[in-house]
């Protein structure tokens, strides 16, 4: 589903250049629950960004689902934020103007879904996170272990065929953390959705089926986590 | 969709409801102000519009070799009807010589303003729709008059039809009221409270210019050949005539019969453009007026505009998340520009509305102040409004949203959902630019007002030549020796009744003209009659020679007197003594009289001679008054009046207040940037107060960390102002030189001016630097003063 070729990315500075990725080279399966770990400043968003053609990298091959994404145009990109890629913040990222409801409405919008098929998964995704009573209400009248499972189920109501999540967990008490980490191993075991999450926990990556160890822009280690 | 983003829209306003708010009044002000231009505008390009011939109407005028004017000979109209195929009806119109006519309705006696005379063919060419009675047929017997329909209102009350009434005007009984003219709904270049009908075909008067001459062409004329036909026609008319005129008058007949000639005028055209011509109706020529009312109001318009784009800038930047999330789930470019434009939309539509109602409340004070006449109810042009207003909102919200929605819908996802959201550096120079022209703006206002109140001040108290505070016009019934003297012996046993004398003419009235023979060069000059206590009692100066002699003696007749500037207009160093040919007659200049401002300061002195008791009829009696108890003294006056005249209401014109009528251009023009200026500044604070208070909300957390590294209140206040400052101090410099090219520009329009000095520039700088200071100051304080550790925090 996605194959990396020799990813680099660095910035220059009067000539010098600072590397954030060099010589990354993988392949992600459809199915896969991937977890990026290493240490800060290692490159984990930048890898992560790039997977989510937020950024380019500065010299590579990128193909997703077989296309060649390097340098792909706005439209073609957003068409595939609409139809496959599902996006979960570590800070969140709510709309604060949207209540529960119209946040997880909002990519079906843009996916011009039509209303009552709308209506219908977004009813949906209440029910089944639970929130069908704070459906009206707005994010800062949630809790963060809330708002984040607001913005796991709006990255679902798209029925995206993968979701990059950065740091899901990072501004949550455990006790939630745990909660979606169990959301997401569900999801990849049962819906077989792709997942590529950064992390700094080892009980996190734990959750999934591989781990990729990242140091300085390259990748040291490719794990197969044991079950 | 649409939906959704109307809602969130909504949301949003209310969420930020004291910048939102500031946006929509401050645009709401602005745009009041140019929905009442637009109006204006409207209102006056509709001048003579009703006429449905309009674009065929023409005016003849007389073009001199040294001056244009707008009469004719009274013959012109019956030729041009009889001799010139292409001519399909001519009328001949006359202004009252004199002042105000006596009006005498069956329980009323008014003094009427703006009387017009007109032949029975008026009608023809200016097909009025008539309120009541028919135009038609209105001119068909002598002694028809029309009213407008508000003077009707005066007379005979609202709503009242008076058609077959009898009115008594200026002593002559048995003038009927044919017809009643809505004169407000359909104005025109030459505006009339009555016109009578005027008797008599003209073909004899050939001379004077005496008439307005107005001719209907048939559809599709050739303007220029009839124009050349008109001329060859009245050539030929005239050089008939002339062996049959008395041997003296022929050589000056015969040059003007080669020097003058008629020039065709549209009617359409005249009450907008700028007059040159002698004689012209009051208040026409507005088109330079027009066009300074619409640039201010854009210019305020504008600076509305800015603050609200300006503040859209602020706002969006903050709302960079909300936008990369938007992308990141699969929103176009388009979709968000669509969004912002909505929210504008919304914005700007809540602004018109509350301007439509600022425009319904403040529509009187409108008139008053620029002394028009419009409204927003019973539009006969409704649409053609409805249209402006639309094409005026949306270029408004394209205007204000352009670029703020151009800017948000550029974020990059992956930079602001890292948490760097509004550190952005972009759009600062384009809100820099935008501030720095709102207060050039503000600063060319401020120092225009304080240039035109100081030019009206320096008229106000400039020594006019004569003393116009003290003396009082009446005007008079009568033009004889007899009644005057009777008038004058009574008067002058009044307690406080310093002279009395009498005159044809008061300062600021169009005087009658001569021509003068001296050395053998023909001048024109204006005259004024009078007689010989006339440059006593209204306070002037004889530099050189006398006054005319006390003795009525026929020598008074053959002597002249003239202002310092006639004598320079003759070519006369020292005029007394020399002779002057008047219709061949030999005149004496007895007397040099020092300069006066016949007319406002804006004009330069006028070349003016004194005739004695001889050229027009002498209709005013000129009284000075003492200075104390001038109000007991005019008392006395009226009462004698009332002994004397029991049936002429006294008409008293004060000189002093005629000479303020005269700065009413100016006074008003004053008022206007006064409101403008207010405004103007306004709004520009209104902007920067929202500006400095989102820029400070964005620096609190450096305002905290500034703090704790020890920071006073004194460096975070200068910190925080330092950028205002720099911005107000450039647009300073950018204002002053085009201040300074636009009030000289205007100064140099009037013959008498005061000094253009640095001060105002000086002023407007400081007060603009000073109110800025305190604006921001007062934002900052609070975070200056606020705890540190609050904005410290992680969040």
């Amino acid at each position: 589903m996605i194959e990396l070729q020799n990813i680099e990315k660095y910035y220059s500075n009067k000539g010098v250049k600072s590397y954030i990725l060099r010589h990354v080279s993988t392949t992600i399966n459809e199915g896969e629950f991937v977890s990026i770990m290493g240490p800060s400043g290692a490159g984990k968003s930048t890898l992560l960004n790039i997977l989510g053609m937020l950024e380019e990298p500065t010299y590579g091959v990128y193909n997703f689902m077989g296309e060649d994404v390097t340098s792909l145009n706005e439209r073609k990109r957003i068409e595939l934020y609409r139809n496959h890629i599902g996006f979960v913040f570590q800070a969140y990222h709510l709309i604060d103007e949207m209540t529960v409801a119209e946040n997880i409405e909002a990519p079906l919008l843009y996916k011009k879904i039509a209303s009552s098929e709308r209506k219908s998964r977004v009813a949906d995704m209440l029910d089944r996170f639970n929130m069908v009573g704070k459906k009206d209400l707005f994010p800062n009248q949630l809790s963060g272990g809330q708002q984040q499972l607001v913005g796991i189920a709006r990255a679902l109501a798209a029925q995206p065929s993968i979701i990059l999540a950065d740091e899901p967990t990072g501004n949550l008490q455990s006790a939630q953390a745990l909660q979606i980490m169990e959301l997401f191993k569900k999801l990849n075991q049962e819906e077989g959705i792709t997942i590529i999450q950064v992390t700094h926990s080892e009980v996190n990556a734990q959750y999934g089926t591989r781990v990729l160890h990242l140091l300085d822009g390259v990748i040291k280690e490719d794990l197969v986590t044991e079950k | 969709m649409f939906r959704l983003n109307l809602k969130l829209a909504l949301r949003g306003l209310w969420k930020n409801k004291s910048y939102a708010s500031i946006n929509i009044l401050g645009l709401a002000v602005a745009l009041c102000l140019f929905l009442l231009a637009i109006l204006y505008v409207n209102r006056e390009k509709s001048y003579d519009q009703w006429n449905a011939d309009v674009a065929d109407t023409y005016r003849l005028n007389t073009k001199q070799p040294d001056k244009l004017v707008a009469l004719t000979p009274g013959n012109i109209a019956t030729l041009s009807k009889e001799k010139v195929a292409s001519v399909s009806a001519s009328t001949r119109v006359q202004g009252a010589w004199f002042g105000d006519l006596l009006v005498k309705s069956k329980d009323k006696t008014l003094y009427c303003a703006d009387f017009l005379m007109a032949d029975s063919n008026f009608f023809k060419v200016f097909p009025y729709p008539a309120l009541y009675g028919e135009v038609k047929t209105a001119f068909t017997t002598p002694k028809s008059v029309v009213l407008s329909k508000s003077y009707s209102a005066i007379l005979f009350g609202k709503g009242v039809n008076p058609v077959g009434e009898v009115l008594t005007v200026d002593k002559n009984q048995g003038y009927t009221i044919r017809a009643v003219i809505d004169t407000e709904r359909y104005p025109s270049h030459f505006s009339f409270n009555i016109i009578s009908r005027l008797d008599g075909n003209g073909v004899e008067d050939f001379y004077s210019n005496n008439f307005y001459t107005y001719v209907k062409f048939f559809p599709n004329t050739d303007v220029v050949k009839t124009q050349q036909l008109l001329n060859t026609v009245r050539k030929e008319t005239l050089s008939a005539i002339l062996p049959r005129m008395s041997k003296d008058d022929q050589p000056l007949f015969a040059q003007r019969i080669a020097t003058n000639s008629i020039l065709v005028q549209p009617v359409r055209n005249i009450h907008l453009a700028k007059s040159d011509y002698l004689y012209e109706f009051a208040n026409n020529g507005v088109e330079k007026y027009m066009r300074i009312m619409l640039i201010v109001a854009a210019l305020i318009l504008v600076i509305a505009a800015v603050n609200f784009s300006n503040l859209s800038v602020t706002m969006t930047l903050r709302r960079a998340k909300e936008t990369g999330i938007r992308k990141v789930l699969g929103a176009h470019r388009s979709q968000i520009v669509w969004q912002f434009f909505l929210e504008t939309t919304l914005q700007c539509f809540l602004s018109l509305i509350i301007a439509l109602g600022l425009v319904e409340l403040l529509v009187p004070e409108f008139n008053a102040l620029i002394d028009t006449n419009v409204s927003l109810r019973n539009l006969d042009n409704f649409w053609e409004v409805a249209m402006q207003v639309s094409l005026l909102l949306l270029g408004v919200i394209i205007f204000v949203g352009a670029y703020p929605a151009l800017l948000i819908s550029n974020t990059i996802p992956s930079l602001v959902l890292k948490g760097n959201f509004s550190n952005s550096k972009k759009g600062y120079l384009v809100r820099n630019a935008l501030i720095i022209f709102q207060f050039a703006t503000s600063i060319v206002f401020i120092s225009g007002i304080w240039i035109v109140h100081s030019q009206l001040k320096y008229m106000q108290s400039k020594d006019l030549g004569y003393k116009p505070n003290q003396v009082v016009a009446i005007n008079m019934s009568q033009d004889d020796d007899q009644y005057f003297n009777k008038i004058k012996n009574s008067m002058a046993k009044i307690p406080g009744v310093k002279g009395i004398s009498r005159t044809d003419r008061i300062p600021g009235e169009n005087m009658g003209g001569n021509n003068y023979i001296s050395n053998s060069t023909t001048y024109a000059a204006d005259f004024i009659t009078v007689d010989d206590a006339y440059f006593k009692t209204m306070g002037m100066k004889i530099i050189d020679g006398r006054t005319f002699s006390h003795d009525t003696g026929g020598k008074n007749f053959r002597s002249l007197l003239l202002t310092q500037a006639a004598a320079a207009k003759f070519n006369l160093k020292d005029p007394v003594g020399k002779t002057l040919l008047l219709g061949g007659q030999p005149m004496e200049i007895i007397g040099l009289v020092q300069d006066f401002n016949h007319y406002s300061p804006e004009q330069d002195y006028q070349p003016i001679v004194f005739q004695f008791l001889s050229g027009n009829p002498l209709h005013y009696l000129l009284v000075e008054v003492d200075a104390e108890n001038a109000v007991a003294t005019l008392q006395r006056i009226e009462k004698e009046w009332v002994r004397l005249e029991p049936e002429l209401p006294i008409k008293v014109s004060f000189l002093d207040q005629t000479f303020e009528d005269m700065l009413g251009a100016q006074i008003r023009l004053q008022k206007l940037i006064g409101l403008l200026s207010v405004v103007a500044v306004g709004l520009a604070l209104m902007g920067l107060f929202a500006i400095a208070a989102f820029t400070i909300q964005q620096r609190n957390r450096e305002i905290s960390i500034r703090k704790v590294l020890g920071a006073s209140l004194v460096d975070i206040l200068s910190l925080l102002n330092r950028g205002f400052v720099k911005l107000v101090i450039i647009a300073n410099v950018i204002a002053w030189p085009i201040a300074y090219l636009i009030l000289k520009d205007w100064l140099d329009g009037f013959a008498f001016r005061t000094n253009l000095s640095a001060w105002p520039f000086v002023v407007a700088g400081s007060l603009t630097l000073l109110l800025t200071i305190a604006v921001v100051s007062l934002q900052a304080f609070k975070t200056a003063n606020a705890n540190p550790a609050n904005n410290l925090k992680y969040d």
